[in-house]
Order: C-alpha cells, then sequence, then structure tokens
C-alpha cells in the first residue's frame, strides 16, 4: 500500500444460517453501492460456484475467477466481470475447481487489493466463522437473518462468535444486523415462530439495524432466474438504503416497516 | 588571445556545470522511475517499527454458554515510543502535560483523587511546592529510589530534584512538574522501548478519543487504540469465584517476568480469573507498523498474529447461582429482621453450594455478604473495612462446625459396623430395628457424671426416627459403640476434612479426632467422641465439602472430585482444549457401604423433610426431598457481653430422592435452628426443577456455525 492511497469501504455480508439471503443481498447491496455512484466490486467468497454471478445477471459471461486471479493465473483485473456502470464481480471459483478457502490470507489480499479501486462487498459462505484476521480485513459485516425466532438465535450465536474474532483482531470492524425477507405481516401474525418487533431481533442478535430487505417474490424470481438486480424493485430500494447508511448517510426506516408500532401482544 | 582563454575556460566550465548537473539528473531519475519502489520502500522502512499487540483474554461463560466476563473493546491512549523517543525533552514533557489535561477535562478523576492515567510516583506536591512521600507507599517508593540509582535514605527533594534533571522538568512549576515526572516514572518503570508500547490510559471516552485523534500532528509517538477490556455482564453473580483481573504488583513481577509478562500487563488476582491465569491469557502478538514523517500510521501488519486466551466454560448455572445468592440473601435479611435474641437476631452472614450428585460439577456456590466486580476498586476501601468481610469466599474457604447434619454420616458408619461384625459374635454399630431410649439426657459416668443433653425428650428411636427427629443420645450412644477412629473412616470416604479439588484457594477443614488432637499437642478424650459424632468438636468444614458429603450419600457412595470447570474451548470456540468434565470425572473415593445401609439413611432423610425437623418447610412439596438440619454452636454461643450469640444454622439436601440429581449445602452464620436455612434449599430446588432454564436467544444453538474447513469436510 502507497502513502496517500485511498481506501474504499470493505463490506462483507454473511449470515448464521442457509437460506437466509445473504447472496441476494450481496447482490442487492453491491448493486445499490453501484447506483449511488460508488465504483463498486462483488466478490463471491463462498467457496465454489457462481450464484453471486448468476444474482448479478453475468453468470453466462464468467470466465476467470477469484482463485485465478488469487494464484497468479490471471491479473485481478482479467478476473473481474462487468455487471453494468460502476459495478464488477470477482465470482468464485468453478464447482470442479479447488476453491478458494474464503478466510485465507490470499482471499484477504484480493480484498485489500479490490478496495484500492473502491467499495468492496463480499459475499461470504453462509453458517461459517471467519477467524481474526478475515475480521481485521472487513470495515463492516453485515449479519443477515430473517426476523423468526430460530434464525434470529442462529443470528445472535454468530454476532458472539464474530464478537470474539473481532476481539482477538483487537480491530474496529462494526457488525450490522440486516433483516431479509421481511414482512411486517407476517410477524405481525407470526405466533410463537416471529419475534415479535424490530426491537427484539435487535436485542437479540446484539448488533446495530442496517436495514430491512422486504419480501419481494417477483425480484426474487427475477435474480434466481439470472436477470441482473431491478433497479425499480421494492428490494433495491431498502438495499440502496440500507447502502446509504453504511457510507454514513442517516436514513430513517421507512414507515411500513417501522415495528416499533407493531409490537405484537 | 586573451579572448580565446576566456572564451575556453567558459566553455570547460559551462562542460563542468553540465556534467554536474546530468548526474544529478540521472540520480534524480534514479530515485523517481528507475528504482522508485526499492527506495520509497526504503524509505518508508526506516520508520517502520514492531509493537506488542495484547491478545484479548479468554472469556469465562456459565454452563448454558452465557457470558459472564468478556471482553468489550475500548480506546486507550498508548505511547509508540518509535516516534514519541525521537522528540526532545521538552517536546515530549509538553505532550504529556497536554494529555493529563485533557484526560482531567474528560474523564475526571477517581474517586480518591487519583488520575485516570499511569501514574504510581509515591512523590505529593503541597500548593506551597513542598515535596514529601505519598503515604503507605513503601514499596513505590524503593522502586522509585532503585530507577533513580538512589540511596535508600534520599529525602522526597532528592528524588524530586533527581527526576527534574532526568526529564528536564526545571523551570516548570513544581506541580506541573510532578505530574510530568509521574508519567515519564511509570514509562521507565514499564520498561517503555520501540518493542514495548506505554498505555497511558485505559478505557477512554470516544469524546477523548476524537480530541486526541484531531490533534495528532502535535501528540506525535501516541496513538489512540482500539483494545480489549475486561467486563463482567453481572458483577454481582458469583464474584468470589469469578474473580478479577488487575496490574502487576511490583513483588510479582519478578516471578511473573520470566512467563513473558510486561509490567503493563494484566493479570489474574483471585477467583477463577487467577487459577485459570495461564488458560485465560493468550499469547501477545506483533505488529510492524509504518509511519510518515509526521508521525502518522499508515500501514500496519501482523508479523505475528494475537492468539487469544482460551475460553472458560464454568459448570455453574448463572440462574441457579443468582437464585441462591438472592435467597441466602433474603433470609439472612429476614432472621435479623425478625429478632429473636439467640435465634438469629445477629445473622450476618452465609453460603449455599449446589452441586450435581453424579458428576460433582458446582452448578452454584453462593456467598452473602458479597461485592459487585464492577463496582471493586472503587469499594475496596469499605469493603476491606467491613467487619461481616464480604471478601471472604465463605462458601470454599469457611470453616463450619457441621452440627446435626454430620448424623446421617455417624448412622452409617454405625450401620455398616453392625453390618461388619454381627456375625463376629461381638457386634458394634447398631441394627436398623435396634431402638435406644431418649430421655432427654444421658450422663457419663466416666466423666463425673457429666450430663450430655439432647433437644427434646424422644422416647425409643431407631435410626430413621434419630435422624428425623436429631436425637443427640442416639447418636451419643453409637459413637460411644463404634468409636471416633471407625467413625472417620466413613468420613474421609465421604469427603469431610479434606479438599474437594474445586481449587481456588479452598480450605481443607478439620476433621475432629485424636490425629488431628495430637497434631496440635493436645489430647483427645471420651467426651469428644460424643461431641464430634453430633458435628461438633473440633469439626469444621467448608460448605463446598458439606455439598460433596451429601453429593457422595446420594449418588450411592462414589465420590468425585469437585469442579467448577465444565470445559475450556478455544477462544473462537471451535476447538476443545479440555474435554467436558461429565466425561472426565476424577473419582476420589468409594465408600465401604453397602446399597441398603444407605438406603436406611437416606430413609431417615426422606422423613427429615416430611414429617420431622424440616417438614414445615417441604410439607405438600411437589417432589420428594432428603434432608437434614443442623444447629451448631459456635465457641461464642454461650453469653457474650450480655446478649446471647446465635448458633450457626445448617441444612443439606438432596432432590429428588428417587432419583437424586442435586445436592445442596446451607449455612446461615448466627441464623438460628437449621430448620429456617431449609428454605434457602427449597428456593434452589424450584429453581432448578421449576423455572425456565435459560432465555432463547442465549443459547448457542446445537451445530450450526463451524469453520470453513469444517463445513467443507461436511
Amino acid at each position: 500500500m502507497r502513502v496517500g492511497e485511498a481506501l474504499g469501504k470493505k463490506i462483507a455480508v454473511i449470515s448464521a444460517l442457509g437460506g437466509q439471503g445473504s447472496t441476494l443481498s450481496a447482490a442487492y447491496l453491491s448493486k445499490a453501492a453501484a447506483d449511488l455512484g460508488h465504483a463498486a466490486a462483488a466478490v463471491d467468497l463462498c467457496g465454489f460456484g457462481g450464484t453471486l454471478a448468476h444474482m448479478l445477471g453475468v453468470g453466462e459471461q464468467i470466465n476467470m475467477h477469484i482463485g485465478d486471479a488469487a494464484s497468479g493465473a490471471c491479473e485481478l483485473e482479467e478476473a473481474l466481470t462487468d455487471c453494468g456502470e460502476n459495478l464488477r464481480i470477482l465470482p468464485a471459483s468453478a464447482f470442479s475447481e479447488t476453491p478458494l478457502p474464503p478466510y485465507s490470507v490470499e482471499a484477504r489480499r484480493v480484498v485489500e487489493e479490490l478496495s484500492r479501486q473502491g467499495d468492496v462487498v463480499a459475499d461470504l459462505p453462509s453458517g461459517t466463522v471467519p477467524d481474526c484476521g478475515a475480521v481485521n480485513c472487513f470495515d463492516v459485516m453485515v449479519i443477515c437473518s430473517r426476523a423468526d425466532k430460530l434464525s434470529l438465535q442462529y443470528a445472535a450465536a454468530l454476532r458472539r462468535l464474530l464478537g470474539r474474532a473481532r476481539e482477538q483482531a483487537a480491530c474496529g470492524c462494526e457488525f450490522r444486523l440486516l433483516l431479509t425477507d421481511f414482512s411486517p405481516e407476517t410477524m405481525r401474525s407470526g405466533g410463537a415462530v416471529y419475534a415479535g418487533s424490530i426491537d427484539e431481533c435487535i436485542d437479540a442478535v446484539g448488533a446495530r439495524l442496517l436495514g430491512v430487505l422486504p419480501h419481494d417474490l417477483s425480484a426474487m424470481e427475477a435474480v434466481l432466474s439470472g436477470q441482473p438486480p431491478d433497479t425499480g424493485s421494492p428490494l433495491m430500494r431498502y438495499a440502496r438504503d440500507a447502502a446509504r447508511r453504511i457510507f454514513g448517510e442517516t436514513v430513517p426506516l421507512d414507515e411500513k416497516m417501522t415495528l416499533r408500532t407493531i409490537l405484537r401482544k | 588571445m586573451e579572448t580565446k582563454l576566456i572564451f575556453k575556460r567558459c566553455v570547460t566550465l559551462v562542460i563542468l556545470v553540465m556534467l554536474i548537473l546530468g548526474v544529478y539528473i540521472l540520480k534524480l531519475a534514479d530515485f523517481q522511475i528507475f528504482n522508485y519502489t526499492t527506495y520509497a520502500d526504503s524509505a518508508l522502512s526506516y520508520t517502520a517499527s514492531s509493537i506488542k499487540v495484547t491478545a484479548a483474554r479468554g472469556e469465562i461463560l456459565d454452563r448454558y454458554g452465557r457470558t459472564i466476563a468478556s471482553n468489550r473493546m475500548g480506546y486507550a491512549i498508548i505511547f509508540q515510543a518509535s516516534e514519541f523517543n525521537k522528540l526532545k525533552n521538552p517536546q515530549r514533557n509538553e505532550i504529556i502535560y497536554r494529555l493529563t489535561k485533557i484526560i482531567d477535562e474528560n474523564e475526571g478523576r477517581n474517586e480518591d483523587g487519583s488520575p485516570k492515567w499511569e501514574d504510581s510516583c509515591p512523590l505529593v506536591v503541597d500548593e506551597w511546592g513542598h515535596v514529601s512521600f505519598a503515604e503507605n507507599a513503601d514499596s513505590a517508593i524503593r522502586k522509585m529510589e532503585v530507577m533513580l540509582e538512589l540511596q535508600t535514605y534520599a529525602t522526597p527533594q532528592n528524588c524530586f530534584d533527581e527526576m527534574a534533571d532526568r526529564y528536564e522538568t526545571e523551570g516548570l512549576a513544581p506541580n506541573v512538574a510532578r505530574v510530568i515526572m509521574g508519567v515519564r516514572l511509570e514509562m521507565e518503570l514499564c520498561g517503555f522501548n520501540s518493542s514495548t508500547p506505554f498505555t497511558f490510559a485505559g478505557d477512554i471516552s470516544q469524546e477523548t478519543m476524537q480530541v486526541i485523534s484531531e490533534n495528532a500532528n502535535f501528540f506525535r509517538g501516541v496513538t489512540v487504540s482500539i483494545v480489549p477490556i475486561r467486563e463482567y455482564t453481572e458483577g454481582t453473580l458469583a464474584p468470589h469465584l469469578i474473580g478479577l483481573t488487575g496490574k502487576i504488583y511490583a513483588e510479582e513481577f519478578e516471578k511473573l517476568r520470566k512467563k513473558g509478562y510486561g509490567y503493563n500487563d494484566v493479570v489474574g488476582k483471585f477467583g477463577v480469573e487467577k487459577e485459570y491465569e495461564d488458560t485465560l491469557r493468550g499469547t501477545n502478538g506483533i505488529k510492524k507498523v509504518r509511519h510518515d514523517e509526521k508521525g502518522n500510521v499508515i500501514y500496519s501488519e501482523y508479523t505475528r498474529e494475537p492468539k487469544a486466551g482460551n475460553t472458560v466454560v464454568l459448570t455453574i448455572d448463572s440462574d441457579l447461582q443468582r437464585a441462591a445468592q438472592e435467597s441466602i440473601e433474603n433470609l439472612v435479611k429476614a432472621q435479623q429482621a425478625a429478632g429473636i435474641e439467640g435465634s438469629g437476631a445477629d445473622a450476618n452472614a452465609g453460603a449455599v453450594v449446589v452441586m450435581n450428585v453424579n458428576t460433582f460439577e458446582v452448578l452454584a456456590a453462593a456467598t452473602y455478604p458479597s461485592f459487585n466486580l464492577s463496582t471493586y476498586l472503587q469499594d475496596y476501601s469499605d469493603l476491606s473495612k467491613n467487619p461481616d468481610n464480604p471478601l471472604f469466599n465463605r462458601a470454599l474457604s469457611g470453616g463450619y462446625a457441621p452440627g446435626s447434619t454430620f448424623k446421617p454420616a455417624m448412622a452409617l458408619a454405625a450401620l455398616q459396623e453392625y453390618e461388619n461384625t454381627k456375625d463376629s459374635g461381638n457386634p458394634i454399630g447398631i441394627d436398623r430395628n435396634e431402638q435406644i431410649s431418649c430421655q432427654g439426657y444421658m450422663i457419663l459416668e466416666e466423666f463425673g457424671g457429666q450430663r450430655f443433653l439432647c433437644d427434646g425428650v424422644h422416647g425409643q428411636v431407631n435410626v430413621t426416627k434419630a435422624i428425623s427427629v436429631s436425637c443427640n443420645i442416639f447418636f451419643y450412644t453409637i459413637s460411644q459403640r463404634i468409636g471416633i477412629q471407625r467413625m472417620n473412616t466413613y468420613c474421609k470416604q465421604l469427603g469431610l476434612g479434606s479438599k474437594t479439588g474445586v481449587g481456588l484457594g479452598e480450605s481443607v477443614g478439620i476433621l475432629a479426632g485424636a490425629e488431628e488432637r495430637a497434631s496440635r499437642n493436645m489430647n483427645w478424650f471420651t467426651g469428644d467422641t460424643l461431641q464430634a459424632a453430633i458435628g461438633q468438636s473440633d469439626n469444621r468444614f467448608t460448605p463446598m465439602q458439606i455439598c460433596t458429603y451429601m453429593s457422595t450419600l446420594a449418588n450411592g457412595g462414589t465420590r468425585y472430585s469437585a469442579t467448577l470447570v465444565k470445559t475450556i474451548k478455544s477462544y473462537d470456540m471451535s476447538e476443545t482444549v479440555r474435554e467436558d468434565a461429565e466425561t472426565n470425572k476424577t473419582m476420589l473415593a468409594k465408600l465401604e457401604a453397602s446399597d441398603t445401609m444407605m438406603s436406611i439413611v437416606k430413609e431417615g432423610m426422606r422423613s427429615v423433610t416430611e414429617d420431622g425437623t424440616a417438614s414445615d418447610t417441604f410439607e405438600n412439596y411437589q417432589l420428594k426431598i432428603g434432608g437434614k438440619t443442623g444447629t451448631a454452636d459456635t465457641n461464642q454461643s454461650a453469653k457474650h457481653e450480655d446478649k446471647v450469640e446465635s448458633p450457626n444454622a445448617v441444612f443439606i439436601a438432596f432432590a429428588p430422592y428417587d432419583n437424586p440429581q442435586i445436592a445442596v449445602a446451607v449455612i446461615g452464620e448466627k441464623c438460628g435452628h437449621g430448620k429456617v436455612m431449609a428454605q434457602v434449599a427449597r428456593d434452589v430446588f424450584d429453581a432448578y426443577f421449576f423455572s425456565a432454564k435459560t432465555s432463547g436467544y442465549d443459547v448457542l444453538p446445537e451445530g450450526g456455525i463451524v469453520t470453513w474447513e469444517e463445513k467443507r469436510g461436511s
């Protein structure tokens, strides 16, 4: 690193369980950052498979991947694929190849290198706990969780483990909670399965709220079918709010989602 | 001709100048273009330094993974010698003085008026500039004299002048100089050098952090770092067990230095924090830091990552511990409030131990009065002067006569001895059906007709009835039959008078007997055997030992080493450093008594809670309980300055009666009759058997979150 070089924000997206929507969140957050005018790179650190690239609509265009860049088989620039204005993706290794361990020194170097060019949104493998080196590498770790009690229980456990890794690293990495697939109606009628309010979710996980991503079936169907994120969808609108909060703006929660008012009795 | 010569000279000069310029340009190109990287790195590495990074201390969790002691991230002001020592003394002094002013303004002072930065200099400067030594600071004075290479007879003024000369504070006001000297001396004492940073102040506010960060150009060599700060989730939860960390005392330092500690490090002072210091401590790391020409950190990289200490998972159940603490406190206060002279009006303290009878895991160990770990330093002066000694760990170190709770052990000894000798033609001990007559007293002719009393007139009693009504006459009689040696064989197997293995500085207790008396050059008399049989005489056991005895009896006669630590995990919980206590338990003794004899004793204990001395408390209780009350006279129980001192109250119990899971031992100092302590045991059973175990989100889910390697493997 040279003196005076500006660094982009290094954001990791993680969840304690599969199916919490962390890859979808990573795709939407990176796209939202690009929409806000930031030069952004989405990095798939899930080990192998091209889910993030698929969700950003460039699944068919992938030639090189993070393993090639890390091993020196190609230049970092060659491994990046454009996903529209301001956004590029560094995909994970193909299933047939040996994956790059997501918490390895090599992976951290790639993230550092990319952060010299702009902001980095990394999708980390769900249900795994990053070591202190990985936590040290990122500025913000976004913990994705649905609002059901079991998911929150896992998210709380992940938050505690991340806390330990952060203490080990003696770094200032910030942990933020992103509630995914969120629906006020479900929470209101969810009985014993769902948390009673956003406050309860925050208290359970013990991390500041970054935002809520609403249940948006059409947006989810679109990305799963390999189309890029729909910039006009409600999901993108909320992702943009979350991204703006990461970059230091004060953006109040949408009234519809302000569940302080819907405490279940 | 002359013009030609001048021209030639000019050309030569120009060529010479051009040549010199060419060399400079070439060199400049070498610096800036051809070998830029090499020179840039070389310039940067010139200001690089390696600094120590303190490893996070391992956490302490309860048996369900709930945090008891953890670390939070805080800000600390740290001096880096690589930059700070480049400055001249006046600059250093100015930086230090300004920092002290900022800390004073933003953070205030400690309650005793001491500053919130590191300063152990034992010099005091009064408003007229007179210098004197601080009171009670002999150790600090000696340390200062050694550091300044002064003789022991050096006066305060000699020390002050030496430091003024050493740190170039001459010309400054004495009180300003004293502030600077304090910090400079502390730096030297801490071995401040390029590889050992000096922590000037820890856990500063965000406001202070911002002021210092914004003026980083002035505060050269000073960084605000994020450091782990020890935090106790609930400072009043088991403080005697958990313990505390603190700065290393001068007298500890020599020994700890050999283990790699720095003077600035923290170390466990008592409790689990001290006992498991080596486990909790971790290994410090080394960070290579590069500074720009202004001293700003521009790059940092670990050359050795700090390895956090291991996490100690205790056997304690936080909920149960809290319930036990509250219950013993309430009971002692209730006895005081009732104000019955000679029966609890002077109650002042107590202890409760709860144990799993099958694993000997300690589930709770409460002591009252107690203290708060979070405010320990501020409260210490008051705590140390309190006559009830709240700092004393009564549960593990208090020695108490067990009173009648000793009787089940006696009953077992007598029953088993009869079983062993009944076919010999000269049986000793007692048959389960034999009845002994209680007239309320018995007279020992060999003691000149001395009367040994009972609490009532019980008539004909067999062994179960004797336990149920706590008949002294019965136990006097059987002790005469079997003698102190045989009594103590069983007591030793039950763990009375020996350490339980729980550690934390537990006391060994005293098992009364001729051997123990002989060790004090005193004689043992027959009358002592009678007193010992009802849990008096020299018998002194800790609540932990009494609970161990109860657990051994309840589980069918196997005594394991008591443990407070369930398992030890790596800091991130991914590796098990020490196996679970349940699978790793150590057997200490096997009781040489048959199941039948133990059943008879336990039957007597069940009768205690159903129609005996503790039946008031357990009448219609949802569980069948085995228990025994004890009322133990203290040495001062006789009339004392016109006041009757109350006896100690003791209660032991196990539950459920048919399938024992936990045992409880309760002691109340000067609480009156043992039956009052049964309420504490009942509260513990309520909390253990009938309360919701844990609050949902706190519990680590089964499986789920693993390391990447484990996930890939699966």
